[in-house]
């Protein structure tokens, strides 16, 4: 039986959380002593994440830059009032989540159109699957928000059950049960290429 | 696989399941096909959620740059953008004040005050008179009669001397209208003895508005 590996969990190849946590932490005391500046630095090292968080969340990528500089101006705003408590990126993801939320709440449900850019699949390089990432795709666009927001915090950004809770403001057993409501129906979606490529 | 061994299985394949429960699980599904697929199928989920990136494509602007800085006080936030308004007026400025001295410009003409009279365009008086044109002046000249009623003595006479009436028809228009051109000095041998030498009419005509085609102009 398979077991949880490391590849499989965190963030996506070529950063390492703890260094970038690590630097995030001295530069946001950076900043609380004054050095405003610092603040560049932090959004050099955490735009790529958050880009790719709300780019997947909202999968439309015409608003993601709009989305994205929400969120950092919600942070310079707010930044004074970070305890520590969490880390930087936990709490950089909780105002990236409550931006795209607004952003969903006020924008109307739309169906995506065939060959609409918001849904045209972009693989990563080396993953030639370009019809199932297509599928997962179209699965995760039938997803609730709230479902969406949790399946893609926990297992494309490696959150914890926890990181999750914090970053999406509800309890722990709420997470655990849109997880898995999440996986069974993006599973659902899958189900017949996914017999195809295991065995 | 029932539906609580399939939770407690995500969990531990999320690495959030208590040891304790773990081990007692992996026990329990060791030979269980279906939970074998399940994490398979896990896996494969994973993988995609990870590779998906719909912002990774690069912008056709660019990347975005988000540029923070300090705020900066009052007085710079007025200061700069009237020094950037002012640079950007020397700099249109100079290029034209550099062309305009290389360029003068004409000297500008004050346009005529616009006329009271309507002054038609007439032939300028020339000398020598005709004997006819001596008499129009001296009459004109006279106080008791003024120009007008000279030059309606002029229109109504009919001397030999004026082959052409289109001519008394110009001067008496000339005069009139009070042109600079009539303002003209007699010869001294067009004047006859005895009488006093009229000088130039400087008193200006009453205006007049021909009714009557002016005619041919010779």
């Amino acid at each position: 039986m398979p077991t949880r590996t490391d590849a499989q969990t965190g963030p996506a190849a070529g950063e390492d959380p703890s260094v970038l946590d690590s630097e995030c932490a001295r530069l946001v005391s950076e900043f609380r002593r004054g050095n405003l500046d610092g603040f560049d630095r932090l959004v050099a090292l955490t735009e790529p994440r958050v880009r790719r968080l709300i780019g997947r969340l909202v999968l439309s990528r015409p608003d993601v830059d709009d989305l994205v500089q929400e969120t950092y101006l919600r942070a310079w705003k707010s930044l004074g009032g970070f305890r520590g408590e969490s880390r930087f990126s936990t709490w950089l993801f909780r105002i990236a989540v409550n931006v795209t939320r607004s952003w969903q709440r006020a924008r109307p449900a739309a169906l995506p159109l065939p060959g609409d850019d918001g849904l045209a699949s972009r693989t990563a390089p080396g993953l030639a699957e370009g019809s199932l990432i297509d599928a997962y795709e179209q699965a995760l666009a039938g997803l609730a928000p709230d479902l969406r927001t949790t399946f893609v915090l926990h297992e494309a950004e490696g959150l914890s059950y926890q990181e999750v809770a914090d970053a999406v403001g509800c309890p722990i057993g709420t997470v655990m049960s849109r997880l898995h409501r999440a996986r069974q129906q993006i599973l659902a979606g899958l189900r017949d290429r996914l017999e195809e490529l295991t065995p | 696989m029932n539906e609580s061994q399939r939770l407690r299985l995500e969990r531990d394949f999320d690495g959030e399941l208590p040891a304790a429960e773990r081990d007692g699980l992996r026990r329990e599904l060791a030979d269980d096909p279906e939970a074998s697929r399940h994490l398979n199928h896990l896996a494969v989920l994973r993988t995609l959620a990870r590779a998906h990136d719909p912002a990774g494509r690069p912008s056709v602007a660019g990347p975005m740059v988000v540029a923070f800085r300090p705020a900066r006080r009052r007085f710079l936030r007025l200061a700069v953008p009237a020094a950037a308004a002012a640079s950007l007026a020397l700099a249109l400025t100079v290029p034209w004040g550099r062309q305009a001295a290389r360029n003068p410009a004409p000297p500008r003409v004050a346009s005529p005050p616009p006329a009271a009279v309507v002054v038609r365009p007439v032939r300028p008086l020339s000398l020598p008179r005709t004997p006819l044109e001596i008499e129009l002046i001296r009459l004109a000249n006279a106080p008791a009669r003024g120009p007008e009623r000279a030059a309606r003595a002029v229109l109504s006479r009919k001397g030999s001397s004026q082959r052409r009436p289109a001519s008394r028809e110009i001067l008496a228009l000339e005069l009139a209208n009070g042109s600079p051109r009539a303002a003209v000095t007699l010869p001294k041998a067009a004047v006859s003895p005895g009488a006093s030498a009229p000088g130039p009419i400087r008193r200006p005509l009453t205006p007049h508005r021909p009714t009557a085609p002016s005619g041919p102009r010779a």
